[in-house]
């Protein structure tokens, strides 16, 4: 084994994709979507938040009614005197929903098929518990009767028993940039592998390096080395884009506030080895998928389902799947052990078993396609 | 004469996919045998298809044979290959530089394939690069230059590590009178320098004119093997082309 030749085939591969603005834009594009998405997706958290709802009633508040909506948050009431008028502004969606009240009957008419429906019908019935509630308080009080007797004879509290997860959407979205950064990482791979096998058999150069003095394993080993090196480079630039838009995201954003992560050293440590397996796992399944494709594009296609590999662990976790199965399968297992080391959640057994089985795995590709790039039918097809 | 090259009943097999989508075998190469002196040039004449190419990357190291033999000096692939590619070049009008790169850069990375040594490498390179009167363009990238620039870093690239055996494959297809002059001339040169070399061409003048010796391939058969005037006179005919003709029909 010649280190010099695989050194030379390593520098060729990486300044081919340097001088190759396609290549080079994807590197570094891949990556520079994260913070995008975590600024708009932190945008449109804080919008939804922090929208009201209009609230249309027949009838003129009391004093007692007026305090109780000024605690209800997100919601203002509109008089709309009657039931006509209430339902023009509801046509002209200047309101959500509306209140008529026929002597001591209280109606709510709400569309609850649109999520504001929903919303409104919610809070106009806290609104009615609430001033029903205090009108039977007032009535004990002004016959001498506890009114905690009858309204607090039990206290009803609850708690979440997951306190990390009290904002849901905002840490799916933390989820699913993490799971990303390990795609960038496949992505990545799909792009310089196709380029590096089926991209230099369809220009052509491949039969000229083949005249050189350098065996098929040397050849494999420097393009491996390369495609591996740039996809751990492109889910590095990803990490540390990610980790950083995160505590940004936390100063700025209000739903971002409650998701916990960690910047230890040896979180951003651990983070970077798995980064690292993951590049040399997906680089190897990246070359045995793409050997015999003739083309760049055919390689391409023929790579695409590796993609969706590290966003496994992401939507089984969203359908509340149990995760133990995707231990099992490559890349995924590394896309949820990035996610439970950044959450401060790892188990170091787990770790452990899912790093020895990508060396098991990256040894066995290895072996393949050191075969597979020594026959005739790979090197010509 | 010393023999360099001993090409011993060689057989190249493929399988292919016929009309009806079966998998069918055929030879590309059957039983081919011949041998090449020192300082020769030895053509490879026949129609595209003929198994010239298939041949040729045999002789190069990049194909294994099916069966048979090839020697070159003392040497085989299956005992010397990264010796013997030392002692090689393949040039071929299918293979493709880097375009990418420069020629300089080119050359560089070739050098270091050929494990030459680093103190001479820029002055070898200096070297051919003033014997193909590359200077005007060594620093460019080879995407940006003419058919004929490329094709003389391609012969730069050949010569670079000073082989004793050159195997070219169609190298002055495609290319204009002048920079097919140019790659005549570095044959030529290098014949005269005792250098062994194997010329593939379906140019039958071209081959008549600076060949020693031709071998004459159809179907993946050795019709006719000799010099240019030898087979003419066998075959009653005043050039290669009407010869081959000739024996074709006869065939």
């Amino acid at each position: 084994m010649s280190w010099n030749n695989i050194k030379i085939t390593i520098l060729k591969e990486l300044r081919g994709v340097v001088r190759d603005k396609k290549s080079l834009h994807k590197l570094i594009l891949y990556p520079l979507i994260i913070p995008l998405v975590i600024l708009l997706f932190g945008l449109l958290f804080d919008t939804v938040n922090e929208s009201t709802y209009t609230l249309g009633v027949n009838y003129k508040l009391s004093s007692e009614e007026k305090e109780i909506i000024k605690q209800l948050d997100y919601i203002i009431v509109k008089n709309c005197n009657n039931i006509k008028t209430c339902e023009d502004y509801y046509k002209d969606n200047k309101i959500e929903g509306y209140i008529i009240r026929n002597d001591n009957k209280y109606t709510i008419y709400t569309d609850t098929s649109q999520n504001s429906g929903e919303i409104i019908l919610s809070l106009a019935n806290s609104y009615l518990d609430s001033y029903s509630k205090m009108l039977g308080t007032k009535y004990l009080m002004d016959n001498g009767m506890d009114p905690n007797m009858v309204f607090n004879n039990i206290l009803v509290d609850s708690k979440s028993l997951n306190k990390e997860d009290t904002n849901i959407m905002s840490n799916m979205i933390f989820s699913l940039v993490i799971s990303y950064i390990t795609m960038i990482v496949v992505m990545v791979c799909v792009v310089v592998v196709s380029d590096a096998t089926s991209g230099e058999k369809e220009r052509g150069t491949l039969e000229t390096i083949l005249t050189f003095p350098i065996r098929s394993s040397e050849l494999v080993i420097g393009k491996y080395l390369a495609t591996s090196f740039l996809s751990f480079i492109g889910g590095s630039i990803a990490y540390f884009l990610a980790i950083p838009s995160f505590l940004i995201g936390k100063e700025i954003f209000t739903s971002y506030e409650e998701i916990t992560f960690t910047t230890s050293f040896l979180s951003i440590l651990l983070s970077i080895l798995v980064l690292l397996f993951t590049s040399l796992l997906a680089s190897g399944i990246c070359m045995a998928l793409s050997g015999k494709a003739k083309t760049y594009k055919e390689a391409q296609s023929s790579l695409q389902f590796v993609s969706i590999l590290p966003i496994i662990p992401y939507f089984l976790s969203v359908m509340e799947v149990s995760n133990n199965f995707f231990q099992l399968i490559p890349i995924a297992n590394c896309s949820s052990l990035l996610n439970d080391i950044v959450i401060n959640k790892i188990q170091f057994q787990s770790f452990g078993i899912i790093i020895f089985s990508t060396i098991i795995y990256i040894i066995c590709i290895l072996k393949y396609i050191s075969l597979q790039y020594s026959k005739e039918e790979t090197l010509f097809s | 004469m010393l023999i360099l090259i001993v090409i011993n009943n060689i057989f190249k097999e493929f399988i292919k996919v016929n009309d009806s989508g079966k998998k069918v075998s055929f030879y590309a190469d059957d039983d081919i045998s011949f041998e090449v002196h020192d300082g020769e040039i030895l053509g490879l004449l026949g129609p595209n298809g003929a198994g010239k190419t298939t041949l040729l990357r045999m002789l190069a190291g990049i194909m294994r044979p099916t069966s048979g033999e090839i020697v070159i000096g003392d040497m085989t692939y299956d005992r010397d290959a990264i010796a013997l590619k030392k002692n090689i070049s393949f040039l071929s009008g299918n293979t493709k530089l880097y375009k990418d790169i420069s020629p300089v850069e080119l050359l560089k990375m070739c050098a270091g394939y050929y494990g030459m040594d680093k103190d001479i490498i820029d002055k070898r390179i200096s070297e051919v690069v003033k014997r193909f009167d590359m200077e005007s363009f060594k620093n460019q990238r080879i995407g940006n230059l003419s058919t004929g620039q490329v094709q003389r870093v391609g012969v730069a690239r050949c010569v670079l590590h000073d082989p004793h055996y050159y195997i070219l494959d169609e190298a002055t297809s495609g290319l204009d009178i002048i920079s097919s002059q140019v790659i005549l001339d570095f044959i030529k040169e290098e014949k005269d320098k005792n250098k062994c070399i194997i010329y593939s061409t379906h140019y039958m003048e071209e081959a008549e004119n600076i060949c020693d010796r031709v071998v004459l391939i159809d179907k993946g058969k050795i019709i006719a093997i000799g010099t240019p005037k030898e087979i003419e006179e066998k075959t009653k005919t005043t050039n290669i082309r009407d010869a081959f003709f000739q024996l074709i029909k006869e065939k």
